[in-house]
């Protein structure tokens, strides 16, 4: 049976970089976040589409910000990780420890 | 700091053909992150990426809207061309400039009943049938050496056409993420 919570890679990267930035977290960090840590271009309409998919499950709230005058006067959209959100991730994190488990090839990071 | 401002014709087309309820809330993303980096490749890259994620959001997540769409859109087409033709049958009548003036009114009426029946999803819905055609136009029907020039006039009046059937629709008729109407 399929699991009702499961998360792309993507969408994992976005939940964590929520989890990292706290309450400073939209559009902007979160595709800096990722991107300083996957070393890989991230497009911002990628990032909303994540956050989309993760807000309509229920894994991530939004609130809507002060406009700033380098955004061209437009309000920031602020994200959060809900408790549902964060059970996913430890959820997660514990398939991928169990799945790491007895791999020594995989160890240390090296291929 | 300096204030740069990011490609007016890529705004523009994020305005136009982005119909993201976050819409407001990505400009200003990407105008924040355009004073870091004023590279117009970059913003114009991120402006198709938006466009793209907005447009699939609303056809792929509404796909029974969106099947009859294309339906009434390709059916309408046809039909209106066949009347004009069934017109203006005498032979003198059929000019060249006839023809593209017929396509003109094809896509507009196909166009606009495609918007009429979409309710709050007129504009994806629009661009979406307009992408098919001119998907089936240049794929499954290129040109031919006598009529190559015809045959972009046409295509690009055709698709023209049909897009300008989604002026009258507003901008944002979406609903936000996770509501469904």
């Amino acid at each position: 049976m399929a699991n009702p919570n499961a998360i792309s890679n993507f969408e994992l990267m976005v939940l964590l970089a929520l989890i990292r930035l706290g309450d400073e977290a939209y559009g902007v960090p979160i595709s800096e976040e990722i991107e300083k840590h996957s070393g890989h271009d991230v497009a911002i309409g990628s990032v909303y589409a994540g956050l989309e998919r993760l807000q309509a499950r229920g894994f991530v709230s939004s609130s809507v910000g002060d406009p700033t005058p380098e955004r061209g006067g437009r309000a920031k959209k602020y994200f959060k990780i809900t408790g549902k959100g964060m059970r996913v991730v430890q959820e997660t994190q514990r398939t991928l420890i169990r799945l790491w488990k007895g791999l020594p090839r995989l160890e240390g990071g090296k291929p | 700091m300096k204030f740069r401002e990011p490609p007016k014709l890529a705004m523009r087309m994020l305005r136009i053909f982005s119909c993201h309820p976050d819409d407001e809330a990505i400009l200003g993303d990407l105008q924040e992150r355009y004073q870091k980096r004023p590279n117009p490749v970059w913003y114009w890259r991120q402006a198709f990426i938006v466009i793209f994620h907005s447009l699939a959001r609303e056809t792929w997540g509404h796909k029974r809207d969106s099947a009859r769409a294309l339906c009434v859109g390709w059916f309408a087409l046809f039909a209106i061309w066949i009347a004009l033709e069934g017109l203006t049958a005498h032979p003198l009548v059929l000019s060249r400039h006839v023809c593209t003036f017929f396509w003109c009114i094809a896509g507009t009426g196909s166009g606009g009943l495609v918007g009429a029946i979409a309710n709050n999803r007129a504009r994806p819905m629009i661009f979406l049938y307009a992408a098919s055609v001119a998907v089936f136009l240049l794929v499954f029907h290129g040109p031919t050496k006598s009529n190559a020039m015809f045959y972009w006039i046409d295509t690009i009046v055709l698709t023209t056409s049909i897009l300008l059937a989604a002026l009258p629709h507003p901008v944002r008729s979406v609903t936000p993420a996770g509501e469904e109407l």
